[in-house]
């Protein structure tokens, strides 16, 4: 059984024979999977035969709780009724039904139980009526459950019928519904504004000559048509549609048609209902598949193809529940793989984050760059040392060039006689780190150097590789000399 | 089917106690982790200041460049502070008890001067023994006064930790000749102390100035400023290769 296939059991209970039909929905295509016939007329004590026929069906189909199951309720003394009544609100609808079944039927409220559906129209609407017994109803359901027959909902057979001749076979003008059984018959009369129903007791057991039982029947559908229908319009049958049992007589079929005076119509076939090769039919024929109707029409209900909706009699919301479960088993797994990989996925995470910048590449990183301070300081400690030392250099050579300059100073006054040139001071400045050497001379000389002094100190600082500037000569009133100043750059 | 739905309960049943042991756990450590990772980066960043990691090749090339430096310096304090001659140097009472002018002597104000600069330490005894060697052998008429720099300590020398040094000023009194003898003499000597002129000046002293009783003075006088620093080996510095 497919799971995006819905599923639905029609069982068919009254009548003698057990009837049921398996249905599978998928999207608007509707399959026939399987049928079952057990007939138990035969038996002395017809609810004796009717349990074990329910034995046997439920040891052989083993209905579980996926297909939805809908049983026929025993509909023997039910009442149907459609009523035309102006548009108005729901809740006076439906105290205006129970007024009028009460008042038909002249039973306590308690001992039935009332179900209706408005078809809205615009200025009227159709109600469609039934009331069952309901002890009858309640005993029947007991039994399904004694009998360990699980089921979803109870359906009046008539609606059940009357479905599934509309889905099938829709005409849109009156016609008459005969479901002849062997026990007995159940009579719809469809009409455009409504939709009546009765059981009769009178089935093909009955009377042996077809038609005589044709005559019969032609009887009761006009007591019926008189006693339930409107009188304000006619019933016109376009048709006879005939099913179950009386439908497989091909003698009946014509009797019926000579009784009514109108065509009698039998399903050879299921116009919308296809009847695949893995359609299991046991032991029936095509014609006994194709002849239970009302079954056909309670499993039409359970795919919510029921053309005539009708609330059910009786409902156990359990297996409603219970279908469910699968469902909620595979959301609870899916939540479980899924709370599983989130997990999975979280430790994946911390492992892919731990592995993205590791503690150990941090701390190495961390270290190589404190190592990396720490020799750049140690570089910059002993350039600095060799740097004193190499300065130390600089000053013996601050030192030892003073000598020379003053003996190059000495040579321009030879000759000049008393002519004063004599060095007034000297200032050493040995280079150190951040400035280069400096060797500074203030001379003082005689007037008559002032002239020719810049000339040939140049000519005697051109041997010395060196820079040097002069400046000079400025007055000393005091005096009466001049003061020249020389500044060279000691390497 | 109830099976099913059974198994299925307990299969949620053990994922969710599974969840909660482990998955929250591992949500926390998610947590945790991305705010460790992110103060990891933060921590980087602050210490790397940019995003730019530190090779191996750049400490290597630092570890050769202080290994050249730490050989070169050892060179030069090897040529500057390892005496060439094999006598030990003198003392500065040693000095001061030679024959030569008459400031010089144990027993003369600028003795006591020195004696007192000295204070006992062998360091600053040799540096000043060195210096007033050098002043009295160029003859110097007067060594008029010794100011000792940095309050008479022996300091290390900064950026160069093998190095401690001690700094005097000298003045002198002299012949321009004397004067620059003497400054030759004071220069860079191998040996230790190693004496170097930090800075010096000479001035002409005006004949009016000159001394009254200029014996020992054969021609015009000067008087010299001299800063000398002396430097000494420092403890063996930690690492020396």
């Amino acid at each position: 059984m497919s799971l995006a296939a819905e599923t639905a059991l029609g069982l068919d209970l009254i009548d003698g024979t057990l009837k049921a039909v398996l249905l599978a929905r998928r999207g608007r295509r509707v399959e026939l999977l399987r049928t079952w016939r057990i007939p138990y007329n035969h038996e002395p004590d017809i609810t004796a035969g009717r349990r074990l026929a329910l034995r046997q069906f439920v040891a052989s189909a083993r209905p579980g709780a996926w297909p939805r199951i809908v049983v026929s309720a025993a509909d023997r003394g039910h009442f149907s009724r459609t009523y035309l009544i102006p548009a108005m609100e729901t809740e006076r609808i439906e105290e205006l039904v129970r007024y009028e079944i009460l008042s038909a039927l002249g039973v306590p409220e308690d001992d039935l139980i009332l179900r209706h559906h408005v078809r809205k129209g615009v200025l009227e609407c159709q109600v469609h009526c039934v009331a069952f017994d309901k002890q009858r109803v309640h005993n029947g359901a007991a039994e399904l459950r004694e009998l360990k027959m699980p089921f979803d909902e109870l359906h009046p057979p008539g609606y059940a019928l009357a479905s599934f001749v509309e889905h099938e076979m829709p005409l849109g003008r009156d016609r008459i519904l005969l479901a002849v059984g062997e026990l007995s018959t159940q009579l719809v009369l469809l009409r455009e504004d409504g939709l009546w129903t009765r059981h009769i007791p009178l089935g093909l057991a009955h009377d042996p000559s077809e038609t005589s039982l044709a005559t019969r029947l032609q009887a009761e559908v006009e007591a019926a048509v008189s006693f339930m229908l409107p009188p304000d319009r006619l019933f016109r049958p376009a048709d006879i549609v005939l099913t179950e049992e009386g439908a497989l007589s091909p003698s009946l079929t014509g009797a019926l048609r000579k009784a009514f005076g109108v065509p009698v119509t039998r399903f050879d076939a299921l116009p919308r209902i296809s009847v695949g090769k893995s359609a299991k039919l046991g032991d029936q024929s095509t014609a006994e598949a194709l002849s239970m109707g009302r079954a056909y029409g309670l499993a039409l209900i359970g795919l919510g193809l029921g053309r005539f909706h009708c609330p059910p009699l009786l409902a156990d919301p359990r297996r409603t529940s219970a279908r469910r479960l699968p469902l909620a088993a595979a959301s609870l797994v899916l939540s479980a793989v899924g709370l599983i990989g989130i997990g999975a996925l979280a430790w994946h995470r911390v492992n892919a984050l731990q592995d993205a910048l590791p503690g150990s590449i941090t701390n190495e990183i961390q270290a190589n760059v404190a190592q990396r301070g720490q020799l750049a300081a140690q570089v910059v400690q002993l350039e600095g040392s060799v740097q004193i030392l190499d300065d130390l250099v600089g000053r013996r050579v601050a030192a030892l060039a003073v000598r020379p300059l003053l003996a190059r100073i000495a040579r321009l006054a030879e000759g000049r006689g008393e002519d004063v040139l004599h060095v007034e001071s000297v200032w050493v400045a040995p280079r150190d780190g951040r400035r280069p050497g400096l060797l500074e001379l203030r001379l003082v000389a005689a007037p008559v150097f002032d002239d020719v002094l810049a000339e040939r100190l140049e000519a005697a600082m051109t041997e010395f590789e060196s820079t040097w500037t002069l400046t000079g000569p400025k007055r000393d009133p005091t005096r009466r000399l001049s003061l020249w100043e020389v500044e060279v750059e000691l390497p | 089917m109830k099976a099913a739905v059974i198994l299925a309960i307990l299969l949620f049943a053990a994922s969710a106690v599974g969840y909660v042991v482990r998955g929250l756990p591992a949500n926390d450590a998610a947590r945790d982790e991305r705010e460790a990772l992110g103060q990891r980066v933060s921590a980087l960043a602050d210490v790397l200041e940019t995003f730019n990691l530190v090779s191996y090749a750049e400490i290597d090339a630092y570890e050769t460049r202080l290994s050249e430096l730490s050989v070169q310096l050892d060179e030069r304090l090897l040529l500057m502070l390892e005496s060439r001659s094999r006598e030990q140097p003198p003392t500065l009472s040693h000095v001061l008890t030679r024959s030569g002018p008459p400031w010089l002597g144990l027993d003369t104000p600028m003795g006591t001067r020195l004696v007192q600069l000295a204070a006992g330490r062998p360091q600053v005894d040799a540096a000043l023994a060195r210096a007033v060697e050098a002043i009295a052998g160029a003859g110097a008429f007067d060594l008029e006064s010794v100011e000792a720099r940095n309050g008479g300590e022996v300091l290390p020398v900064e950026a160069a930790p093998d190095l401690t040094a001690y700094e005097a000023e000298f003045v002198v009194l002299c012949e321009l000749d004397q004067a620059l003898q003497i400054l030759e003499d004071l220069s860079p000597h191998p040996g230790e102390p190693l004496l170097t002129v930090a800075a010096a000046s000479l001035r002409r002293v005006e004949p009016v100035l000159w001394p009254t009783q200029p014996i020992g003075l054969s021609g015009p006088p000067v008087r010299l400023w001299v800063t000398l620093t002396a430097l000494f080996r420092a403890a063996p510095r930690r690492g020396a290769r």
